[in-house]
């Protein structure tokens, strides 16, 4: 190849990879009708879910869920970030705290339909902002092989003396997730000093923490550990694949549950307001509660279901889930918990 | 562990890797170097498959064993430095073997020593501090490797800068006080680069490939490097893909049954796929301009385009190499200014920090290519081609094929593999969607999709689906291996016949 010929040959390439990069950029953006959704929840579960609607009702989805990099918390980020010119018209949360957030900043719009009206009024805001459904619980999960699984046997271990008296119980970092829903909780009930004192007191004393709760599945499960605190999707896969694991519902001193629901809401600034309430009404629907319930993650429904089509597991999370923590009040100590973790975490 | 304790323990591990990568990396070289004729291209492919080893693969197939040394974080750690020192130790052996010979040859030295005590005494010192100056390169681009690692240090738990920042970006940091943490480790890597580049620019015209005879090492020592690139080819290659194909096979039903996931999965590397072979070939061509305008080759230009085009190259070439993290954080950081908000939902960010972080290490590559060509068979190659008999021409176009495109193809296949196995800047820069063929669903590049399943646990899935993503591009470029050399026979009879 000659000089010439190379020059040629290399500008026909670049060209040709430009081309390529602009048609994975642009190449869709065509379908200006489609109805932009922002998931965190589990995509193996929801994507299903989006496209029956997509079949049921004729409008078409674009999803974006959230990637491991970026969490629920990067979805928010973004929606923030967007605020001037938004992007998503619902935004599908698998928590609730950053959906609160995001309605303290004046992003949402207010929507109360059918939908809205059959969730209790502890699990959706008040202006109809965003509504819960289909919620987890933070349990802890033990090894039936290593110990008993009741709250005795729990806090037996957990007030043990010795440096490395935890060096068997695992925890996911707080900084994310259902643990960071966990850590709020706390705050709210007991105050900054106290969570700050306890959280210590669990490090001192050699607690595991580890990347997620799906971490703290494993080590349960196969035995690295004798317990450690996760939420009840991450349980369940564990109970799937056989292992020798039992839960026990975390209760704060008040003997209430952590429930943490998923959370729908509409982006305010969306121009496909009907398609985006159909939507929401679609997802807070007892239809989709009731399959997300027999779902491998066992979602707890939280509407009116009739309670026998319920998997014998979602029972018995249910009756836990009804007395549980009211996480609508912890705005502030979201922020206030949320930026103590991160000077002890990120700095 | 805070960040600047990580920061001291990465730093330590770079430090460790690199210094021990100087004296095994003579061990690798010569096993390439005294390779001759086709063997050496399948020592060079033994000696250097760890580097494109995906390391999603690498830290998924470990992730079990991992776990059974949490409560052992030393030797947690000491297994995550003899992964990192095995991967990045083939780069150490390219440099040795592309590196400029010593200027006093032994012979020389001998002689010197034979007729004149001054002038001996004058040399002696002189080999001792060329090949300390040799050392350089080799400990540079290890500690540099081993600093930036990330997809590994973060599936095996490993407390790294790297996760560090990472995590704090995902928590939702604020961009400032991510960008405050790159301040520390972008330094330090700066004091390693600086004599590095400076090595690279002085000698720009002197790295190419060298070969030795056979007879100059000790049989012992070649079995010892035969024994580091056997162990670093298992290590990194044989058994976590044998792990992960072993769990994969009892999920292989269960995937072909879950369509959504299937159709997910298949434009997921689709995506993945069109991007990897964009950003490889685009860091190719970037990284051989650099080289021509280092070398003086490129004569069409004057002296002054010649001196502001280094400059910009040179300004495309540096910050790659401070890997694809520091990139992407950068890019990211860029992108919340207006006139490049627009972007933020494209992959232009995301491509763009590919090419960035693939510029350097294509350069490398490029520097390898001789490796593969023969002088002898280019000429005669040349000389078939201006023959009028057709059955010469199609030999001659064969031939070329051979000794010219072939390598070219090879070391695209390189970065390609690099450019999809890399998650760090597919999960920052990822854009909301990815309208690829208008399919309306969520297409984020494979890597990201496997992390995220990683850290879910969700294993016969993701097992299959980990296989897929290394087999189904290794198909694809077997594939385009067998078509390539008709297609270009094909097109190059045509241009003759016209």
């Amino acid at each position: 190849m000659t000089p010439r010929e190379g020059s040629w040959f290399a500008a026909a390439a670049t060209l040709l990879c430009l081309g390529m990069i602009a048609l994975l950029s642009w190449g869709g953006r065509a379908q200006d009708d489609a109805l932009v959704v922002y998931c965190s929840h589990d995509s193996t579960y929801s994507e299903e879910i989006l496209r029956d609607f997509e079949r049921e009702s004729g409008i078409r989805l674009v999803v974006r869920f959230d990637t491991e990099a970026t969490k629920s918390i990067g979805l928010i980020n973004l929606l923030i970030a967007e605020r001037e010119n938004p992007q998503c018209d619902v935004f599908w949360n698998n928590e609730v705290l950053g959906t609160m957030k995001l309605q303290k900043l004046g992003l949402l719009q207010p929507y109360k339909g059918e939908g809205f009206a059959r969730i209790p009024a502890k699990y959706k805001a008040d202006d109809g902002s965003w509504t819960g459904f289909a919620a987890r619980l933070r349990v802890f999960i033990v090894n039936t092989e290593k110990m008993a699984a009741t709250h005795e046997a729990i806090f037996q271990r957990l007030n043990a003396f010795g440096e490395d008296g935890l060096s068997r119980v695992a925890m996911a970092k707080p900084l994310f997730g259902t643990t960071l829903t966990q850590y709020v909780a706390l705050w709210g009930e007991a105050g900054g000093e106290e969570t700050k004192w306890r959280h210590q007191r669990l490090r001192d004393r050699g607690l595991l923490e580890v990347n997620g709760n799906s971490v703290v599945k494993d080590l349960v499960a196969v035995g690295r550990c004798d317990f450690g605190w996760t939420d009840t999707d991450d349980y369940f896969l564990a109970v799937d694949e056989g292992q020798p694991v039992e839960m026990v519902p975390v209760f704060m001193t008040c003997e209430h549950a952590i429930c943490v629901p998923n959370s729908v809401s509409i982006i305010r600034g969306t121009s496909r307001v009907e398609a985006a309430r159909k939507l929401v009404d679609f997802l807070l629907s007892k239809q989709v509660e009731t399959r997300l319930a027999c779902s491998p993650s066992r979602q707890i429904p939280l509407g009116p279901a009739a309670f026998a089509e319920l998997p014998e597991e979602v029972q018995e999370l249910k009756l836990w889930s009804e007395r549980s923590v009211d996480l609508k009040p912890l705005g502030d100590a979201h922020a206030a918990c949320l930026s103590w973790l991160q000077s002890e975490y990120l700095q | 562990m805070s960040f600047h304790e990580a920061f001291a323990w990465t730093l330590l591990g770079a430090v460790a890797a690199a210094a021990l990568a100087v004296p095994m990396s003579v061990l690798l070289s010569r096993l390439v170097q005294q390779a001759t004729g086709r063997s050496r291209f399948w020592w060079m492919l033994f000696v250097l498959c760890p580097l494109v080893a995906p390391d999603l693969v690498i830290g998924y197939g470990y992730r079990s064993f991992e776990l059974s040394l949490l409560h052992r974080p030393g030797l947690n750690h000491c297994f995550y430095f003899v992964l990192i020192l095995l991967k990045f130790l083939p780069a150490a052996a390219v440099v040795r073997i592309c590196s400029p010979p010593d200027p006093v040859s032994n012979a020389a030295l001998h002689c010197a020593r034979l007729i004149d005590g001054g002038v001996a005494a004058k040399l002696q010192h002189r080999p001792l501090q060329t090949e300390w100056l040799r050392h350089i390169p080799v400990f540079g681009i290890v500690f540099l490797l081993s600093m930036q690692e990330f997809e590994i240090a973060s599936l095996l738990q490993i407390p790294a800068w790297t996760v560090h920042v990472f995590d704090a970006q995902a928590a939702g940091l604020n961009l400032a006080a991510t960008f405050r943490l790159l301040i520390g480790p972008v330094l330090v890597q700066a004091i390693v680069l600086v004599p590095l580049l400076w090595w690279g620019i002085a000698n720009s015209s002197a790295i190419v490939p060298r070969w030795r005879s056979a007879d100059c090492v000790l049989v012992s020592r070649r079995w010892l490097g035969v024994t580091v690139a056997t162990l670093a080819a298992l290590l990194t290659w044989v058994a976590p893909l044998a792990i992960v194909t072993r769990s994969g096979l009892s999920g292989i039903g269960g995937v072909l049954d879950n369509r959504v996931l299937l159709r997910s999965t298949s434009f997921d590397l689709t995506a993945a796929i069109t991007l990897a072979i964009s950003c490889a070939v685009l860091s190719l061509i970037l990284a051989r301009k650099v080289m021509l305008i280092c070398r003086g080759h490129d004569v069409t230009r004057s002296d002054f385009s010649k001196a502001v085009s280094s400059v910009l190259l040179l300004l495309i070439v540096v910050p790659g190499l401070f890997g694809a993290l520091a990139v992407s954080i950068a890019i990211l950081v860029a992108m919340q200014h207006s006139p490049l908000l627009e972007l933020r939902t494209t992959v232009w960010p995301m491509a763009t920090a590919l090419v960035v972080f693939l510029v350097p290490r294509a350069i490398i590559l490029a520097v390898l290519l001789p490796v593969f060509r023969r002088s002898e068979s280019t000429f005669l190659a040349t000389l078939l081609g201006k023959s009028r008999e057709r059955t010469r021409l199609k030999n001659a176009a064969n031939l070329k094929w051979w000794c010219e495109c072939r390598p070219m193809f090879l070391v695209t296949a390189v970065l390609f593999y690099w450019c999809l196995a890399n998650l760090t800047a597919a999960a920052i820069l990822c854009p909301p969607t990815i309208p690829l063929f208008s399919f309306d669903g969520n297409i984020v590049p494979l890597p990201v999709r496997l992390y995220k399943f990683i850290h879910q646990g969700r294993t016969a899935a993701l097992s299959v689906m980990a296989v897929l993503s290394v087999l189904v591009p290794f198909m694809l470029l077997v594939l385009t291996a067998r078509i390539a050399p008709r297609v270009y026979l094909r097109m190059t009879s045509l241009t003759r016949q016209d």
